[in-house]
């Protein structure tokens, strides 16, 4: 394997993976090879064309080939590339910090409320700020689930109340004051220019304002919150893609119980 | 002068809050912490964000480092050890929870680089803040996360260092009107009546929402938050009004609220515990104002100095010399530091 990675030949393929220094596959190991699609704001053109394949040079990808472009219609193109990666990843460097709990399924989560709670568990969620996209806290909570896992509105033991979309965080949090909440759950689907985040600060410095922040279990969920992010916005914990209504529910009944909130 | 003489003896424990990510508050931290190294001070250090991580988690842009000494005190989640340079060892594992893992307070034993991520809720920060002092600590420092300022709260730390930057707004005008606002709404007046004092502590001890009459009278509001009860709360309000005590947050809408629902706002004034309390924007809070809205608060926050960043990560800049003496003028006397130069303006 070249060194420095930055070989133009195609013959730089391996029969070993080298985990400190990992690239992407394409036909063949360490190949480099990746796949771009993106929009120049320029008319569909020769010239559109070979400010594409600039582009992908300038960022260090060898032997760019535009493979597929086609007009936008308002004087925009959209690009399908191809490319060589000349950077490598030391992969044996990485440490993710991750946080381990054993998923209880539903019938786990009800027993231990009915053990170690007593009482209903009251769950409070929505889409909040401008974010009008249900899906993430409609498959967390609503009866029939998502992909065959039922949702909190289904688990005995648990009231669910799903606000719906476009929540301002002050209404949602009157509602979970009212409701006497023991948890609150925030979806965020929508991120672009990181509109997620202040709204997601907003709503946990008025809880932590309404003296609310050691008796209220606080989660967030959507594509781009992970546990990482959650301990930056101070949250209890961040849910990602492929997260279901018992993990959620596993994480909340098993905080109240640690935090004493029962 | 350092921002470090601004607090050395005088506080023990400090917050460093920003007006938003990337106005520059670990740089102030950093700061702070090399002065205390330098005169040989045994720190505490937590962040109720997350710190020390070379690239940033939301914004992907490099981070400054935290580097302490040999004897600095830490409180991070058990998951952050593994990524820190400094020999550590550990003082007590607490029970606080955070989603990075258990909390750790911790003392290094070799200096070199840590990550740093405290306690999740404020009141285990204040809790930690006090362990590390019991551990030795002559000063803790408290970073804050993101536009988070609630770890000012006086019921948390006893001072607070404000960062604010370019990163704000690319109009120099709008950073320092946001900012003089912020600053502004940290120094509240506080409310000096003993005995409205008296009455208000009472309410916000049963987290009571009331109003106080010209003859000390107490009449309850029956809500159990302000959040959307500014209309019912202008039910109780007449001539004989003059406070209302609200024990938890003051937001635009409750003040629009009033506005519109009452004609005695103007002899009234809203009482909170503290600024941290208040969510309202400069533009709103001077069209309160001129209409006669005041607020007051029981607890003040003792700002010790505001630190500019005059770079923004979006790649523009201000001038450094225009920006730190704009701002100096209309903080005086809160000192005025640039934490890309190092240098105050005193």
């Amino acid at each position: 394997m070249s060194a420095d990675g930055r070989s133009t030949t195609s013959t730089t393929a391996h029969s070993t993976i080298d985990l400190t220094k990992i690239k992407p596959y394409g036909d063949t190991l360490n190949d480099g090879m990746m796949q771009f699609s993106f929009t120049l704001p320029v008319p569909y053109s020769d010239e559109a064309r070979e400010a594409a394949r600039l582009y992908l040079l300038k960022m260090g990808v060898d032997e760019p080939q535009i493979s597929h472009y086609e007009d936008l219609g308002v004087g925009y193109t959209f690009f399908v590339c191809y490319g060589k990666g000349t950077h490598t990843v030391d992969f044996t460097k990485i440490e993710v910090p991750k946080v381990d709990v054993e998923v209880m399924d539903k019938y786990g989560v009800e027993d231990y409320i009915k053990e170690n709670i007593k009482r209903p568990v009251v769950i409070v969620g929505a889409c909040t700020g401008t974010d009008a996209h249900t899906v993430g806290i409609d498959a967390i909570m609503n009866m029939k689930g998502y992909d065959g896992h039922y949702g909190l509105e289904r688990y005995e033991g648990i009231e669910a109340y799903n606000l719906g979309s476009q929540m301002p965080n002050e209404e949602f949090l009157a509602k979970a004051i009212e409701l006497n909440a023991d948890a609150v759950i925030v979806s965020q689907v929508v991120t672009q220019k990181d509109v997620h985040i202040p709204n997601l600060t907003n709503l946990i410095e008025l809880i932590e304002a309404e003296g609310l922040r050691d008796k209220l279990v606080v989660v967030a969920g959507g594509p781009r919150i992970s546990h990482e992010l959650a301990k930056e916005i101070g949250y209890d914990a961040g849910f990602s893609t492929g997260t279901y209504a018992e993990h959620v529910a596993t994480f909340v009944v098993t905080q109240m119980v640690q935090r004493g909130l029962v | 002068m350092s921002i470090l003489d601004l607090i050395r003896g005088n506080y023990r424990v400090v917050s460093v809050v920003g007006m938003a990510k990337n106005a520059g508050k670990t740089s102030a931290l950093n700061d702070i912490l090399y002065s205390a190294f330098d005169a040989g001070i045994r720190l505490g250090l937590t962040s109720i964000g997350r710190d020390g991580e070379r690239v940033d988690v939301v914004t992907c842009t490099e981070k400054p480092m935290i580097y302490i000494e040999r004897g600095t005190l830490i409180a991070t989640a058990e998951s952050l050890f593994h990524c820190s340079e400094a020999k550590l060892e550990v003082l007590e594992m607490t029970d606080y929870q955070s989603s990075l893992g258990r909390i750790v307070i911790a003392r290094a034993v070799s200096s070199g680089n840590v990550e740093i991520g405290g306690p999740v809720t404020n009141q285990e920060i204040r809790a930690v803040s006090e362990r590390m002092l019991a551990f030795g600590a002559e000063l803790v420092l408290v970073d804050g996360a993101l536009d988070r300022v609630s770890s000012a709260s006086p019921a948390i730390t006893d001072a607070t260092i404000l960062s604010t930057g370019a990163v704000l707004s690319r109009d120099m005008n709008k950073v320092i009107e946001q900012s003089i606002h912020r600053v502004h709404l940290l120094q509240l007046e506080t409310l000096q009546d003993p005995v409205v004092r008296l009455l208000a502590e009472e309410c916000l001890a049963e987290r009571q929402i009331a109003v106080i009459d010209d003859a000390f009278e107490v009449r309850p509001v029956e809500a159990k938050t302000a959040l959307g009860a500014g209309i019912k709360i202008a039910e109780v309000l007449d001539e004989h009004a003059r406070y209302i005590v609200l024990p938890g947050s003051l937001v635009t809408k409750t003040m629009r609220d009033l506005l519109a629902a009452s004609s005695h706002f103007k002899a009234v004034t809203l009482i909170v515990r503290d600024a941290t309390k208040i969510f309202v924007d400069a533009r709103d809070w001077q069209l309160f104002k001129r209409a006669g809205l005041s607020v007051k608060v029981l607890d003040p926050i003792r700002v010790l100095a505001v630190t500019i960043n005059p770079y923004a990560p979006q790649g523009y800049y201000f001038d450094p010399k225009t920006f730190r003496r704009r701002m100096s003028e209309d903080l005086r006397p809160i000192p005025v530091f640039d934490v890309m130069e190092g240098e105050s303006d005193l």
